[in-house]
């Protein structure tokens, strides 16, 4: 096996049997699931249960988790890479004969993945419910396509902040930080007088996907007429993928940059 | 004095920051709308207000939630006469008053220029200073508590942001019952029903205290701080 | 200062048995606390050291309770305790480690601490180190700021937990004699794994294994029973399946092995005197402990 997929594997294993990171991740996932559908009828999912087309669920479903999602994996995940110094594994691990870039992406995956799980579960759960209370197979696969398309891309976009981050500052601030971050790629809006990437092809709210795939109604996209507007191209398939992969490839840089400060401050 | 200068660095380089990024994120705002100078001064002045509730009280309880399960030298500090969880609160009380200085400082700044009362709707300048000291004391008991049930860091904080978040969020889900309104984080900024306002500060203040009350009981057991994992 | 442990039993998560109805009375002076890995030697000092609660049994110290909080809170003002795994706050210099450590110790007079403080780091020898941050210490320098933390507040009762570990040769001998000298005035419990540190420092130990006490007696007494099980043979070839092989050193082309065993291993073994590590490999032995737990 290679240094990449056995690292990964046991990284998975190994978050995965931590009571911490199914309490961090699921438990509010869980809470606001229960909020989402025992809230009021003016506010809940409650509200159209009965009328509302899967994929229009979905979306709504999702309304209620992304905010905070790429929040607590940030969180959870800050002190992954650190830790290994810590503990003085990184010493012993930089001893064997494997590529520590592999090492690294293997980690990165592996510790994604797990904290993924729990919110996987909590997710799915809930579409499976909908899906058979409502007679709706289709509610499945758009849950599916959301959670790939949607949920996946700010999950490594936030595993690979949190493994630059901490090298940087105190894990503490960072903490404080990636909430602040997607706090503010969230709530600012695109007519707001702050300068923000919202209703770009780099939203942190994943707007150009939602909305092209998924009919968002709460997706901005397109020119508005203020700053950065080159980067709001007409709402298309191609564009929706093009902020798909500018995400993808943002936690690519980012995690290259983590790699590459951890094998400086090694030496 | 000297313990208390030990226990301010035992709470962190994080703990310090925070509330400092938070202030200097809102001199960015005011600056930002100060340039502006037009009719935008009132959600100017409403965002400033906002900074106030929503950031100090957040690094606060990001502050209080790292406070357990970090100590390296928890083993010696558990077999000391001086009893942990005192050691604990102390760093609490740091990290609390140092977001307490921040916040005193800011509102001051923004009394003094103007920018306070440039929002309609808000508080006397008083008295609204529990704008920021509720929340505040509220996600520091929070935070300590969470710390203490996990003894996790990373999970108190996760709890902690997924709290503060859900508050921002919900507001008008939050509004709908008493009970759930006299709770509510952010009743200055984004709450609705005006004459609940002092009872909603002081019972804020009271859930804080009994949280840090909570939490200084499980901490007494030492035994339950050693099977943690140091982070 | 007296420690009178009675019957203690300590169970973790209703599985583990790590010690199981010890008794032990330490009068005064010093004890050596001997015992494989997981014999519960750590276990046993943090029951002493109020970190954990005996799920059975009574333990007095002093003329304190242990099962009462006054009486762990009065223990631990003169208490001087060294972890097997100290950890430091690593932003700190040795001198404001023990700085911090002291005012939680209660020594809250300023100048008395500085000094105190002071004559500890030359006392451990980390006095040209103290203000260089904790992060770029050896594991030996941290051992010895753990040495001096324990020694702050001038304890009665001093636990030091596997001390010379990560120390020299030279720091290790320098610690033993400070030991020594420590235990004229209070009580001193030395656990470790490690025979020769007992055996040049006590003159009565406790052998723990698997949980019991399997030895309470003097250094002599446990080296004597090894009296005429103790062997010598030179050999080339697989070394010798019978007792228990202490050392094994080049000789003349084939190996001199030195093996404990209650009988003759072969014809030409030759009887020697024996040492207070054949002693406990023998008492390993005779309690039936496996290869794999014997002390180092």
């Amino acid at each position: 096996m290679t240094a990449l997929a056995a690292t990964a594997r046991y990284e998975l294993r190994m978050q995965l049997r931590k009571p911490a990171i199914w309490i961090a991740t699921g438990l509010p996932f869980g809470v606001y699931a229960l909020f989402a559908v025992l809230g009021s009828d003016s506010t809940g999912l409650r509200r159209h249960w009965y009328e509302i087309s899967p994929k229009l669920w979905v979306v709504e479903a999702l309304g209620w988790f992304t905010p905070a999602l790429p929040m607590v994996f940030g969180i959870v995940l800050a002190d992954r890479l650190v830790r290994d110094r810590k503990l003085g594994v990184a010493e012993l691990l930089d001893t064997t004969p494997t590529n520590r870039g592999a090492r690294l992406v293997g980690k990165y995956l592996g510790a994604c993945a797990a904290t993924a799980v729990p919110v996987a579960v909590v997710y799915l759960a809930g579409a499976v419910v909908f899906a058979v209370w409502r007679d709706q197979p289709a509610a499945l696969w758009w849950s599916l396509a959301a959670f790939v398309m949607i949920v996946v891309p700010l999950l490594l976009l936030a595993g690979s902040l949190s493994f630059l981050g901490p090298q940087l500052m105190p894990t503490p601030l960072f903490r404080v930080l990636i909430v602040a971050l997607f706090f503010w790629a969230g709530a600012t809006e695109v007519e707001s007088e702050f300068p923000s990437f919202a209703g770009t092809v780099l939203s942190l709210t994943m707007d150009y996907p939602l909305g092209v795939f998924f009919d968002s109604a709460n997706a901005t996209t397109g020119p508005a007429g203020v700053a950065l507007d080159f980067l709001r191209p007409q709402p298309t398939t191609g564009t929706a993928v093009l902020s798909l992969a500018l995400i993808l490839a943002l936690a690519a840089a980012i995690l290259w940059m983590a790699g590459a400060l951890n094998a400086r401050t090694s030496e | 004095m000297s313990l208390w200068r030990h226990e301010a660095r035992r709470a962190g380089l994080g703990a310090l920051l925070a509330p400092l990024v938070a202030a200097v994120g809102l001199a960015a705002v005011a600056i930002d709308g100060a340039v502006r100078l037009d009719q935008a001064s009132k959600s100017t002045a409403l965002v400033l207000q906002s900074l106030l509730e929503l950031a100090l009280p957040l690094a606060a309880g990001m502050g209080a939630a790292n406070l357990v399960g970090r100590d390296p030298a928890i083993e010696l500090q558990l077999t000391l006469p001086t009893a942990y969880r005192a050691t604990v609160l102390r760093r609490l009380v740091v990290t609390a008053g140092w977001v307490a200085v921040i916040a005193l400082t800011t509102a001051a700044y923004m009394v003094a220029s103007g920018w306070w009362h440039r929002w309609p709707e808000a508080q006397p300048a008083l008295v609204g200073q529990l704008t920021w000291l509720a929340p505040t004391l509220c996600m520091a008991g929070f935070g300590l508590l969470a710390g203490a049930v996990s003894g996790s860091p990373a999970v108190a904080s996760a709890v902690v942001a997924s709290l503060w978040l859900f508050e921002y969020a919900a507001a008008d889900l939050l509004q709908e019952h008493r009970w759930s309104r006299l709770l509510y984080l952010f009743a200055t900024t984004r709450g609705t029903v005006d004459q609940d306002w002092s009872a909603n500060r002081l019972t804020l203040i009271a859930a804080g205290v009994a949280m840090t009350a909570a939490g200084w009981l499980l901490l007494r057991r030492p035994s339950r701080l050693l099977t943690k994992e140091a982070e | 200062m007296r420690l009178d442990i009675v019957r203690v039993t300590k169970t973790f998560r209703g599985k583990v048995r790590a010690l199981e109805e010890v008794s032990l009375t330490v009068p005064g002076g010093i004890l050596g606390l001997l015992g494989a890995n997981g014999a519960g030697k750590t276990t046993l000092m943090r029951l002493l050291t109020g970190l954990i609660r005996p799920n059975g049994g009574q333990i007095t110290i002093g003329d304190h309770d242990m099962a009462t909080a006054d009486g762990r809170l009065a223990v631990q003002r003169v208490l001087g305790y060294l972890p097997q795994d100290l950890g430091v706050y690593p932003d700190l210099t040795a001198r404001q480690f023990l700085d911090y450590v002291a005012l939680l110790k209660g020594l809250d007079d300023r100048p008395y601490r500085r000094r105190r403080v002071g004559e500890l780091l030359e006392l451990v020898n980390i006095a040209d180190a103290a203000d260089r941050k904790l992060r770029g210490y050896s594991g030996g320098m941290r051992r010895r700021v753990g040495i001096a933390q324990a020694l702050l507040n001038d304890p009665e009762l001093l636990i030091v937990d596997e001390p010379t570990s990560g120390l020299d040769p030279e720091e290790r001998i320098r610690f033993r004699t400070l030991l020594s000298q420590l235990a004229e005035r209070r009580t001193v419990l030395l656990s470790t794994h490690i025979v020769d540190d007992i055996a040049q420092t006590c003159t009565e130990l406790a052998v723990l294994g698997r949980g019991r006490l399997i030895f309470r007696g003097t250094v002599s007494d446990l080296t004597e029973r090894a009296n005429g099980n103790v062997w010598s043979l030179v050999g080339s070839g697989p070394a010798p399946s019978v007792g228990t092989m202490v050392s094994a050193l080049p000789h003349d082309g084939a190996t001199r092995y030195r093996i404990v065993a209650a009988t003759r291993p072969s014809a030409d073994a030759q009887p020697v005197v024996p040492t207070l590590e054949d002693g406990y490999v023998l008492l390993a032995q005779q309690h039936s402990l496996t290869a794999a737990e014997s002390a180092a």
